[in-house]
């Protein structure tokens, strides 16, 4: 019976799913492009992941309804009715186990239905002549359409709980996302993400200094935040948009702004909105922690500095005052050369003075940043040799030796800060050195670069300290007992250095030389 | 005898403003420039008094002090261009005898020397009476004259006083003029101040501009010689 058959099955799939066989047909055939856009069945399903598994679920009920079907229609036409009433209970159980609790109830409706005009005799009516025939008949509709009934709900719990074991592992690697987030714009970019599957955004309006700022400077949201804010109500629906209040246990936080399209797939939206809270509050915190911390360094850079500064103007001024003061104590019982070497000592502190107190200016200009753009065309190799010049006259005690294989080299600098990186670290080498040793100095040009290199020949720089000596106040950090200079130096060298775009080193000098060797490099200008 | 001075310093401009004016007050003066090269003179010589810099390139000054003085008595007096008062008070409580801010006249250096030249001989007589000035102190009767007139001093006092005067011309820090006068050196220096304000009215012409009891902030009192 052919006709009936096909009844069945259309009775089955009409009611379950409210799609044509053709339909299914297609879906058959391309199973993959249907699970990419969600149709008219599912569009209260919010996962396409969600979409294939119950398409697939569909399309095994109905072959499964099929199958029952024609074993049931074999075991009658073989004279097996109890085989055929069992295995048409279970094909109703399973329909309604794959497809739900309604389309179990009418899977058992239609198979007693079936049973009742196809195989009971008479066929195609429906005949309760005496209780015998009545009874198996209740019998079996009521088995068919319960344990359809108790199949399909407990398929429909089983999804109820998948759907809510994976909200809760969203919402779990929300929290997570959360927990990684540091500022309060990655709380917001954070938030988004969450809703980026459904239509629609949110905005965060975070309170600072008793206003709503918002982490990114969106304007979008502003005015629903302000609103909601200014209302005090947990929410507060403006146009389409929706302003929660975010609370931590005392205060209030801030404002998320959602737009109402998001909103209505946000059904975690209790949990949620505390999950964002709590990371606002954190960020916050750790924000506090920073500031607390960059003030500490300040401090400790401060007092680094003022130790540093006392130091460095007291023992020129302390020459200086006693040379002076020995003068005026003793005037005319000194002989000529002491007198002389006197006077010697107080105008070379004073150019010592005058040398730190540029120091102390140009650091400063570093702070404050300068653009090497702007700055002219100057030849390093002039500038080098005049810095020499001055150097020679400083340190008479060391012979210092000149090795330039370059003649010129432009380069774009600052005349003035590029003689104080020469200077200061041609100064290093001769006050770290003992009198009489020799200084050499070498400028060279090779692959668009000037290299000019100090060397000396006193104790060097151990290896692990070679990097070091160019951090600001090294020497003060290092033991709190420095002998000359106050780590300035190089630390402004390497800062001029790398602003005109070089690159400041220092390693072990070359032979005779045994001391430390400090190279700078310098890019040549583009010529014009 | 000659007497002989070891100025411990690495600033060469600090050596040559000072020699000049140190040989000149008849110092035999020896230099060296790290805490190694001052060890090894120390040992080589026997010196009265050595100029001291705490921030010497090999090591902190204060960390020399005791061996410096370990063998024959000498008077260490710190130069010192870091101006912190613990640092100070460290380096007189490992033994410094007194200390010079950078930068210093050389007058008020030799000033220092003198005090602890003078320091160094009572130190080697013992005497029984001490004077600074128009005042005296009798360690054996315990009795104190300014001026001739006879002062009473109550034994806090006294003690107090002795302390200063053994010390004269140099500072004397907050601890040992606890100790001196109360055996123990956390007590309160309220306690101190108040005693010091006792002497000042006994002893100064002005207690309000004291000139003789001298105050060294954060670090003690020096009695003015």
């Amino acid at each position: 019976m052919p006709a009936n058959n096909a009844a069945f099955s259309s009775a089955v799939t009409q009611n379950s799913i409210a799609a044509g066989p053709e339909m299914k047909e297609a879906q058959i055939r391309n199973p993959s492009s249907s699970m990419g856009k969600p149709s008219a069945s599912t569009d209260t399903l919010p996962s396409d992941n969600q979409i294939g598994l119950l398409r697939r679920s569909h399309l095994l009920g109905i072959a499964l309804g099929v199958a029952a079907l024609m074993l049931t229609y074999a075991a009658h036409v073989n004279g097996r009715p109890i085989t055929s009433a069992i295995v048409a209970v279970f094909g109703v159980m399973g329909v309604g186990a794959l497809l739900g609790a309604r389309a179990g109830l009418f899977a058992g409706l239609a198979a007693s239905l079936t049973f009742n005009l196809v195989f009971t005799d008479p066929t195609g009516i429906l005949t309760y002549s005496t209780a015998d025939d009545l009874v198996p008949m209740i019998a079996l509709t009521l088995s068919a359409v319960g344990s359809g009934v108790l199949g399909g709900r407990l398929r429909d719990r089983a999804i109820v709980a998948e759907t809510a074991t994976r909200r809760v592992a969203e919402l779990l690697r929300f929290s997570e996302d959360l927990q990684s987030a540091v500022t309060l714009a990655e709380v917001e970019r954070t938030a988004q993400a969450y809703l980026g599957d459904r239509p629609g955004r949110a905005w965060l309006f975070v309170e600072t200094d008793g206003r709503l700022v918002s982490p990114t400077q969106s304007i979008s949201g502003m005015d629903a935040a302000q609103d909601c804010w200014d209302s005090r109500l947990p929410m507060l629906t403006c146009g389409s948009c929706t302003g929660h209040m975010l609370k931590s246990a005392d205060r209030p936080l801030g404002v998320l702004v959602i737009d109402d399209a998001a909103e209505r797939q946000l059904d975690e939206i209790r949990v949620f909105l505390p999950l964002i809270a709590l990371a606002i509050q954190r960020c916050l915190l750790a924000q506090q922690l920073g500031e607390a911390d960059l003030l500490r360094q300040s401090e400790q850079f401060k007092t680094a500095l003022l130790s540093s500064v006392s130091h460095d103007l007291r023992t020129p001024l302390a020459a200086i005052s006693a040379s002076a003061s020995s003068m005026i104590e003793l005037g005319s019982t000194l002989d000529e050369e002491t007198t002389a070497d006197l006077l010697d000592t107080i105008q070379e502190q004073c150019g010592r003075l005058d040398r730190f107190t540029r120091n102390l200016l140009n650091l400063s200009r570093i702070e404050g940043g300068l653009d090497v753009t702007e700055m002219p065309l100057i030849d390093a190799v002039e500038v080098l040799g005049g810095t020499l010049a001055r150097v020679r006259r400083l340190a008479r005690a060391h012979a210092i030796h000149r090795e330039f294989s370059a003649t010129s080299a432009l380069i774009r600098a600052d005349e003035s800060l590029l003689e104080q990186v020469f200077l200061n670290i041609l100064e290093n080498a001769v006050t770290h050195t003992p009198h009489s040793t020799s200084v050499r100095v070498s400028a060279q040009v090779a692959n668009m670069r000037l290299l000019v290199a100090v060397e000396d020949d006193g104790p060097g720089i151990p290896p692990h300290e070679r990097e070091r000596v160019f951090n600001r106040f090294h020497q003060v950090a290092l033991n709190g007992r420095q002998s000359s200079g106050s780590g300035l130096g190089l630390s402004i060298a390497r800062g001029f250095t790398e602003l005109f775009g070089g690159t400041i080193r220092a390693s072990k000098a070359t032979e005779p030389l045994r001391g430390a060797r400090v190279e700078i490099s310098l890019p040549l200008a583009e010529s014009p | 005898m000659i007497k002989k001075l070891l100025l411990v310093d690495d600033e060469p401009a600090i050596k040559r403003a000072l020699g000049p004016v140190l040989r000149a007050d008849g110092w035999d003066v020896l230099e060296a420039d790290s805490a190694t090269a001052a060890l090894k003179c120390s040992d080589r010589e026997v010196f009265d008094v050595v100029l001291l810099d705490l921030g010497l390139p090999d090591a902190d000054g204060k960390e020399i002090i005791s061996a410096l003085r370990s063998k024959d008595p000498v008077a260490v007096i710190i130069l010192s261009a870091r101006h912190q008062e613990a640092e100070k008070v460290a380096a007189l409580d490992a033994g410094a005898d007194d200390y010079v801010d950078k930068p210093f006249l050389v007058d008020e250096l030799r000033a220092r020397i003198r005090a602890a030249e003078r320091r160094l001989k009572e130190q080697l007589g013992s005497p029984k009476t001490l004077q600074v000035g128009e005042l005296r102190l009798n360690v054996e009767f315990r009795e104190v004259s300014l001026g001739g007139t006879e002062i009473k001093l109550s034994p806090k006092e006294f003690s107090l006083l002795t302390e200063l005067m053994t010390h004269a011309g140099q500072v004397v820090t907050h601890r040992r003029l606890l100790i001196a006068g109360w055996s123990n050196p956390s007590v309160d220096q309220q306690y101190l101040r108040g005693y010091i304000a006792m002497l000042r009215q006994k002893l100064e012409e002005d207690p309000s501009e004291p000139r003789l009891i001298l105050s060294e902030p954060s670090v003690g009192y020096r009695l003015a010689i």
